[in-house]
């Protein structure tokens, strides 16, 4: 726990550009009078914060008011006194009185509050547990803990209202939790067995998963109620949310040669392309319905006679041409065919296509030794003759779309990864910022919100910095 | 690349309790090249293995081939592959193959494995004698096992399939095969065979029970369905693991690689979504 914590501190100090000061060793005065002023890190909701200190009879106390900021509690003055108030829960410091209680009129929980030009300072550890928080003691960085969050975070992804969905896998199957983007307080909203991973609808109200039986649920992300939608057993792959919410498309079968459509009203299903063609992946589907973009992964010839001694191991493989390649399909198209975009050898990896239909983005990487990742587009009209450059400044690790943005996961430096915006109207990039390179995913909303799965850990981007949700 | 903590692992391992921990790795640097090949069996869910391990390691390039679970470590051997994809144990010897020395198997999944006819054939409920009998070749007509008149069609697997080895170990309990005749014929993968059961009238092979379609019928054995649910409760009893195949212990992106198809994630997720049963499951 000691060793999480300083590795959260330091890797946020270096990512973030936040000093982390011990608050015993390398407490920076600040001001010069009876009392020596301070400031000091703290962490707060498993984020840094630095709040004024000051020293009395050995102890750290802190600014109430930027405890107050630091918590997020409401904060009400009155006649030299403050009481603080999170989650119906309050704290009342009256430092004339030397005092902090729940109350003006309940028993004092600690004399340890002082005012010192006009700011009140206070025992940070009596605050939290009258709270109702935890207040743990450390050399590096005092805990101060007021929401409960969780403590891994293995996949997430964005849901409506300021929410994620953070999936972790347990002995029994998976658990899906509801997280709050603004402090990290979650709630269960499914534990479930042989599910797929939840997919968020449009309007971020609701998700929808498989089971192993083919079925397919809807879940209201309010009410976490699921309701079956279809019984059709087929396996279904790469769920995808019509934009107006009422059909699912997916790829269909163990090879996922079909692209299907289930309507969720009734539980319909209708094949939308069926060419013959298996293992196509990477499915994205236009605002409309009715464009897709996909890959498809041919296998390598292989040519083995199994009437040859085994012992003389007479196989060969011959895997040239079977690279990954962008196909589109447009099926209101008059030759309703789809179109193989591209032909280079390059691998091909997180599809987007554009909610117009006009492009396909992916991440392009090369074929020899040095594997550098680009970004890459296409255009679905075939009139362009190779794919065109979107950004190859640094190797691309991921891409992701959102609110007619790319954002790309780049490498950056030794100890750091970069996170960029490219804004697909106008074309042009700009960094967002460094992110800690064990990064192992970006995380990105249908309105451009981000958060990041750091070392187990989920991180939302808020003005430009990474604050953890979980610790 | 960083790996996710030592510590978080431990601790992970200790909280949920399970050995196979889940795969969240930093968006990666680590690069290589994986050839896979071996068991059709397997090809599904190795592709979609490789589909999920390229987003977390986009630098890793995959390539998976089928062509008979033979070939897997016969393609490792040469030096060809570095994993091969194999319905038995291959650094151990079978019926009908030497071992291979020097490879390590690396258990991936549960393949029951079902006997299946064509759509027209009634007898849909055989025993182990009757099975020897269809498949040795003395068993020549369906009314023989309780269905109509009709000469029974025997499409069986070349030698070096996985699914052979195990349906010959498991439902025929080690009793040979018939090896020509007018109503004999042979296919090289899990597709051929669905597309010759599913097409030929009074047809009867068998598969990995994934490729089982609606447009044939999978039999059962002695009064047992062939189900996930009868496999973990060891009712039914044609069943294999599936295995990769590597020479010597793993390194770079071929462990990644296989650590990742062996992670809860994984296993519970798309391994079962594709009809696959998670080795965990079996006690």
């Amino acid at each position: 726990m000691q060793m999480k914590k300083m590795l959260a501190v330091s890797m946020l100090a270096a990512t973030l550009g936040v000093t982390a000061v011990n608050p015993v060793f390398a407490q920076t005065p600040v001001k010069q009078e009876a009392v020596q002023f301070s400031q000091t890190t703290f962490l707060v909701n498993a984020n840094p914060a630095v709040l004024r200190s000051i020293q009395a009879s050995g102890t750290t106390l802190v600014s109430v008011r930027d405890f107050a900021k630091a918590i997020g509690a409401d904060l009400q003055l009155a006649d030299g006194s403050v009481t603080l108030t999170l989650d119906g829960k309050s704290v009342y410091v009256n430092p004339g009185a030397g005092m902090i209680a729940a109350s003006s009129t309940t028993p004092a929980l600690s004399s340890a509050a002082k005012m010192v030009n006009y700011t009140i300072f206070a025992d940070p550890s009596a605050l939290v547990e009258a709270l109702g928080g935890t207040y743990e003691a450390d050399a590096d960085a005092p805990a101060i803990a007021t929401v409960e969050q969780l403590t891994f975070a293995e996949h997430a992804v964005w849901a409506g209202g300021a929410r994620l969905i953070v999936s972790n896998s347990s002995e029994n199957g998976r658990e899906d939790y509801l997280v709050n983007a603004a402090n990290g307080k979650y709630e269960l909203l499914l534990s479930s067995a042989n599910t797929s991973d939840l997919v968020v609808s449009p309007n971020g109200q609701s998700a929808a998963y498989t089971d192993a039986n083919g079925a397919v649920y809807v879940i209201d992300l309010n009410s976490k109620e699921s309701k079956q939608v279809s019984t059709d057993s087929s396996i279904k792959n790469e769920l995808q949310w019509s934009q107006d919410g009422t059909a699912l498309f997916y790829l269909q079968g163990d090879k996922s040669s079909v692209i299907a459509k289930v309507n969720l009203a009734d539980g319909t299903v209708t094949k939308v392309l069926e060419d013959k063609v298996d293992y196509k992946a990477n499915l994205d589907v236009s605002a409309d319905g009715m464009k897709f973009a996909y890959t498809v992964n041919k296998q390598p010839k292989v040519t083995a006679d199994s009437s040859v001694d085994v012992a003389l191991d007479d196989v060969a493989i011959d895997a040239a041409g079977t690279e990954a390649q962008v196909y589109f399909y447009n099926s209101a198209a008059a030759d309703n065919k789809p179109v193989q975009l591209t032909k280079d050898t390059d691998d091909k990896v997180f599809i987007e296509l554009a909610a117009d239909g006009s492009k396909v983005y992916y991440v392009s990487v090369t074929a020899d030794d040095a594997s550098l990742g680009k970004a890459a587009s296409v255009s679905t009209s075939g009139t362009e003759a190779a794919p065109a450059s979107v950004f190859a400044q640094k190797d691309v690790y991921q891409l992701a779309q959102g609110a007619e943005r790319l954002y790309l996961l780049t490498a950056n430096d030794d100890s750091t990864n970069a996170v960029y915006e490219f804004d697909t109207v106008i074309g042009e990039s700009k960094l967002i910022g460094a992110v800690s390179d064990s990064v192992s995913e970006i995380i990105v909303s249908r309105h451009g919100h981000l958060a990041a799965l750091i070392d187990g850990q989920l991180a939302v981007s808020v003005n430009g910095q990474w604050k953890n949700v979980t610790h | 690349m960083k790996w996710f903590k030592q510590l978080t692992i431990a601790m992970l391992v200790a909280v949920i309790g399970f050995s196979s921990v889940t795969a969240v790795q930093a968006a990666s640097k680590l690069s290589g090249k994986i050839v896979i090949n071996g068991s059709s069996a397997l090809l599904p869910l190795t592709l979609q293995a490789a589909n999920e391990f390229k987003k977390l390691h986009p630098k890793v390039k995959i390539s998976a081939s089928a062509a008979g679970s033979i070939t897997g470590p016969q393609a490792v051997r040469k030096g060809i592959a570095q994993i091969g994809a194999v319905d038995w144990d291959a650094s151990k010897d079978v019926p009908g193959f030497k071992k291979f020395e020097g490879q390590v198997a690396h258990k991936v999944a549960v393949i029951p494995f079902a006997a299946v006819v064509n759509k027209n054939v009634t007898a849909t409920n055989l025993t182990t004698k009757q099975l020897q009998g269809i498949f040795s070749g003395k068993i020549k007509n369906w009314k023989e096992v309780g269905g109509k008149d009709a000469d029974i069609i025997v499409v069986n697997r070349t030698f070096g399939s996985g699914t052979r080895v195990n349906f010959q170990d498991k439902a025929l309990q080690g009793t040979d095969f018939m090896t020509k005749g007018d109503n004999y014929k042979e296919v090289k993968t899990s597709g051929d065979m669905k597309s010759a059961i599913e097409t030929t009238p009074n047809a009867i092979g068998y598969m990995d029970l994934a490729y089982v379609t609606d447009k044939m019928v999978a039999v059962k054995i002695n009064d047992i369905a062939p189900t996930e649910a009868n496999v973990i409760n060891g009712k039914y009893k044609v069943w294999g693991y599936g295995y990769y195949m590597t020479k010597g212990e793993p390194t770079g992106a071929t462990k990644e690689f296989i650590k990742y198809v062996q992670s809860t994630k994984f296993q519970n997720g798309s391994l079962k979504k594709l009809k696959f049963i998670p080795i965990s499951a079996m006690k």
